[in-house]
C-alpha cells in the first residue's frame, strides 16, 4: 500500500533521515522503532507531507496528492488542533474539508467518552482528551491508511484498548498501519513487522519472530541501538 | 526565600505568560514564536513605555490635560494587557507546586509575575510624571501626584483582573449557542467603541486645552474623577477635590488588597456536557464559521479586525464628511487597513492541519475574501446613507482575491516571515487594486466628470479580471 524509497530528510544542515527505503503492505502493522531523535516522527511526517524530503514516497502506486488525504489518516505526536475551537466545531470543520465523517466522528467521540467535553474549547482538556480529539479527527472518514505517531500516549486503559482494538480490526479488512512507539510492549503487541531506526538510518528490518530469537524485543532493541549495558547507569543514578 | 530569588523566578513564567497564547495559535511555528516572542514583548513593552512617559511629561503643563492624561492611564492599564492578563487568571503555573517552595513564596512569585506584565510602563510613569508635575507645578505638587497616580495604577490593576476573569470565564470561551456568539461580538464591539470613546474623550479634553478659559473647567468639575485627582495633581489642596477623592483613595486600598487576592486564585471554567451533532457544511462556510469563532474568541483579533468598521465610525459618522471629496478621503482611510485582513486570517491557520486534508487552495482564498468583504461590508454600512463606499465594492473582492492568490503564487502565504520583498510587493499590487478607482474618483471630481462612474467603471473591471483567479487550485 504504501512505498517509501531513499527517503532523506533535512533540517539546515542537519540530516536527519539518511536514505530510508520500506514498505507497508495492505493487511499489516508495521512499526517503526527508534530511540528519541532517531528520526521516526520525520518519516511519518514526510509520509503524509508535513516536512519536505528527497527521494519516493507512494501509496497505492501513486504520489500523495492533496485529493489522496482522505485515503489517510494522522495521528501526530503532538496534537494538531485548532484551540480556539471545541471538539464538535473542529470535527465539523474536519468534515466539511473532507466531505465526509460527521456520523462516524460521533460515533467514535462517544467510543472515546468525549460527549461530556464536546462544548468545551480544546484549548481547556487535558492532553488525553487532546489526544482522543486526535485520534477521532484521523479516523471519522474511514481512511484506508492510518499514520499513528506514539497514538497510545496519554490515553487511559479503556480507550488505548479501544484503539488497538480498532488498528487490528482496521488491518484485518484490509487496511494498513504505519506506526511509531518507542515502547517495545506495545510494539511486541501490535506489529506484524518493524523496522528499527537510529541516527536517521534503517538497521534492521522484518518480522518480529525472524529477528528476535531467544531474547525479548527489549534486549533485541538495545543490543542494536547500544543500550545493552546499562547496568553501571543505573547503579550511578541510584 | 529571598525578594530577589523570588523576582528571578517569576521571570520565566512571565515569558511562559506571554508565550502560551501564541503557541496556541501557532503550534506550527513553535520556534519562530519562541524565537521572536520575547523580543516582541520587550519592544512593545517600550513603546507603550515610552508613549506613556512622553503624555504623562507633556500633559503636566496644563491641568485639563492632566485630566485627560489621568483618564487615559485608567483606560489603557485596564484594556491594553487584557490579552496577557486572560492568560494570566487562567493559569494554575503547576510547576512552582512541583519545586521546594512555600504556598507563601509561590504566591508571592504569581504577584510577581502579575507585576511583570506591568513593571517597566507603570514604574516608569510613576517616577517621571511626579517629576514633571514638579517642573511645572513646584515641589508641592510631587508627593499628591506620586499618591493620585498610584492610586490610579491600582484601581487600573484591578480592573484589568477582572475584566480578563470576565472574559476568561464569560466570553473568550462561552461556546455552543449563537446566542453566546452574538453576546461575544456585542461585548467585543462595545470594548472597541469604549476605546475609541475614551480616546475621543482624552482628544477633545486636549483639544479643549487650547481653547483660552477652558482650564476653568478643571475648577468647574473638580466634584468628579479625573478633575478632582488633576487639581490635587498640582499640589492645590482644594477641599471639594480632596473630599470627592478620598472615596477613589480608599477604593485604592480596597483594590490592591483585591487585586492580590484575586490574583491568587486562579479562573475556572464550568461548562455543562450538552448534547451534540456534527453538522457538515461546504468547506468555504467551513473555514468562514471557523475564523469567525477565532476572531470573536480572542478581544486581540478582533480589535484588528473590527479597525475598518471602527474608522468607519469615527469617519462616517463622528467626524461626517460633507462632500465627496472627503467621502472618498474616509473610505481611502477605512481601506488603508482593509487589505490586511485577509493576511492576518491565512496567518491565523494552522497550516500543520491544512497539510493533512485534502483542501482546496481555491476555497480558502475565495473564504478570506468573504471574510474581508463582510468587514468591509459592515463598515460601508456605517457610511450609510453615503452609498459612495458601496461604488468600490467590488475593487475591495478584487483586491482580496488578486492579492491572496498572487501572494500564495509567491509562497508568501503560509509563511508571513519568509520574503520580505515577496511580501512587500503583494501588499504594493493590493493597494495598487483598491486606490485606482479611489484616485479615478478624484480624477473625475477635479474635471468635472461623473465621479460615480469613475468609482464604479474601474472596481467592475477589476472584478471581473479577478474571476480569474477563481478557477485556479
Amino acid at each position: 500500500m504504501l512505498e517509501v524509497r531513499d527517503l532523506r530528510i533535512r533540517y539546515g544542515e542537519f540530516e536527519a533521515v539518511k536514505g530510508v527505503s520500506f514498505e507497508v503492505k495492505a493487511g499489516e502493522i508495521f512499526g517503526i522503532l527508534g530511540p528519541n531523535g532517531a528520526g521516526k516522527s520525520s518519516i511519518l511526517k514526510a509520509v503524509i507531507g508535513l516536512v519536505e524530503y528527497e527521494g519516493e514516497v507512494r501509496l497505492m502506486g501513486k504520489e500523495i496528492t492533496p485529493e489522496m488525504k482522505n485515503d489517510i489518516g494522522f495521528v501526530p505526536e503532538e496534537p494538531i488542533l485548532i484551540e480556539s475551537l471545541t471538539p464538535a466545531e473542529f470535527f465539523e470543520f474536519i468534515a466539511s474539508i473532507r466531505g465526509k465523517g460527521e456520523r462516524k466522528a460521533e460515533v467514535l467521540a462517544r467510543a472515546f467518552g468525549l460527549e461530556e467535553y464536546m462544548s468545551r474549547p480544546i484549548a481547556t482538556l487535558s492532553m488525553g482528551n487532546r489526544r482522543k480529539v486526535s485520534i477521532v479527527s484521523a479516523l471519522m472518514h474511514d481512511p484506508k491508511f492510518l499514520i499513528m505517531d506514539e497514538p497510545l500516549n496519554g490515553l487511559d486503559a479503556k480507550s488505548a484498548r479501544i484503539l488497538k482494538d480498532f488498528m487490528r480490526k482496521h488491518v484485518e479488512s484490509g487496511g494498513a498501519i504505519l506506526f511509531s512507539t518507542h515502547i517495545m510492549e506495545i510494539a511486541e503487541k501490535m506489529c506484524d513487522r518493524i523496522a528499527v531506526i537510529n541516527e536517521g538510518r534503517i538497521i534492521a528490518m522484518g518480522r518480529i519472530d525472524e529477528l528476535v530469537k531467544d531474547e525479548t524485543l527489549e534486549d533485541f532493541f538495545l543490543k542494536l541501538v547500544g543500550g545493552e549495558d546499562l547496568g553501571g547507569i543505573v547503579d550511578a543514578i541510584s | 526565600m529571598r525578594f530577589l530569588e523570588l523576582w528571578r523566578i517569576s521571570k520565566p513564567l512571565y515569558y511562559d505568560l506571554i508565550l502560551s497564547e501564541f503557541v496556541q495559535r501557532r503550534r506550527g511555528n513553535v520556534e519562530e514564536v519562541v524565537r521572536s516572542v520575547r523580543i516582541n514583548a520587550i519592544s512593545s513593552k517600550i513603546i507603550l513605555t515610552i508613549f506613556m512617559v512622553l503624555i504623562g511629561v507633556y500633559s503636566a503643563r496644563s491641568l485639563i490635560d492632566v485630566s485627560a492624561f489621568f483618564l487615559m492611564m485608567l483606560f489603557v492599564v485596564s484594556f491594553f494587557f487584557l490579552h496577557t492578563m486572560t492568560t494570566f487568571v487562567s493559569k494554575g503555573f503547576e510547576i512552582l507546586k512541583t519545586l521546594p517552595l512555600s504556598e507563601d513564596d509561590i504566591a508571592k512569585i504569581r504577584l510577581m509575575t502579575l507585576f511583570r506584565v506591568f513593571d517597566l510602563p507603570l514604574v516608569s510613569v510613576t517616577v517621571s510624571f511626579p517629576i514633571a508635575m514638579v517642573w511645572y507645578h513646584g515641589a508641592k505638587a510631587f508627593l499628591p501626584s506620586m499618591i493620585c497616580i498610584l492610586s490610579v495604577e491600582i484601581i487600573s490593576i484591578f480592573l484589568s483582573i477582572r475584566f480578563a476573569k470576565f472574559f476568561y470565564e464569560k466570553v473568550a470561551y462561552s461556546t455552543g449557542s449563537a446566542l453566546s456568539i452574538i453576546l461575544r461580538t456585542i461585548t467585543y464591539i462595545a470594548w472597541s467603541i469604549a476605546f475609541v470613546g475614551i480616546y475621543a474623550i482624552s482628544s477633545i479634553f486636549s483639544f479643549l486645552s487650547k481653547i483660552s478659559g477652558f482650564e476653568k473647567m478643571v475648577y468647574e468639575f473638580r466634584f468628579v474623577y479625573p478633575f478632582n485627582y488633576s487639581l490635587l495633581s498640582s499640589g492645590v489642596m482644594d477641599p471639594v477635590a480632596l473630599l470627592t477623592s478620598l472615596p477613589i483613595f480608599a477604593l485604592s486600598f480596597y483594590a490592591f488588597r483585591l487585586s492580590i487576592r484575586e490574583a491568587l486564585v486562579e479562573s475556572r471554567i464550568s461548562f455543562r456536557a450538552v448534547r451534540f451533532k456534527i453538522r457538515r457544511t461546504n468547506p468555504i462556510t467551513a473555514f468562514l464559521k471557523k475564523d469567525f469563532r477565532l476572531v470573536t474568541r480572542n478581544p486581540g483579533f478582533f480589535v484588528i479586525v473590527a479597525i475598518p468598521v471602527v474608522e468607519a465610525f469615527l469617519f462616517g459618522r463622528i467626524i461626517k464628511p460633507n462632500t465627496t471629496f472627503d467621502t472618498l478621503l474616509a473610505t481611502s482611510i477605512i481601506l488603508g487597513f482593509l487589505p490586511m485582513i485577509p493576511f492576518i486570517l491565512i496567518g491565523l491557520e494552522s497550516w500543520d492541519l491544512l497539510a493533512t486534508l485534502p483542501f482546496k487552495r481555491r476555497h480558502l482564498r475565495l473564504s478570506k475574501t468573504i471574510f474581508g468583504c463582510f468587514v468591509y461590508g459592515i463598515s460601508a454600512l456605517v457610511m450609510l446613507p453615503n452609498f459612495v463606499p458601496f461604488l468600490i465594492y467590488p475593487a475591495v473582492f478584487a483586491t482580496f482575491l488578486i492579492g491572496l492568490s498572487i501572494a500564495e503564487s509567491l509562497g508568501a502565504t503560509r509563511n508571513v516571515y519568509v520574503g520580505l520583498w515577496k511580501a512587500l510587493a503583494v501588499i504594493v499590487l493590493c493597494y495598487t487594486i483598491t486606490f485606482i478607482p479611489i484616485v479615478s474618483g478624484i480624477v473625475a471630481l477635479m474635471i468635472g466628470g461623473n465621479v460615480y462612474l469613475a468609482l464604479l467603471t474601474p472596481a467592475l473591471l477589476e472584478f471581473f479580471v479577478s474571476l480569474m483567479f477563481l478557477a485556479e487550485g
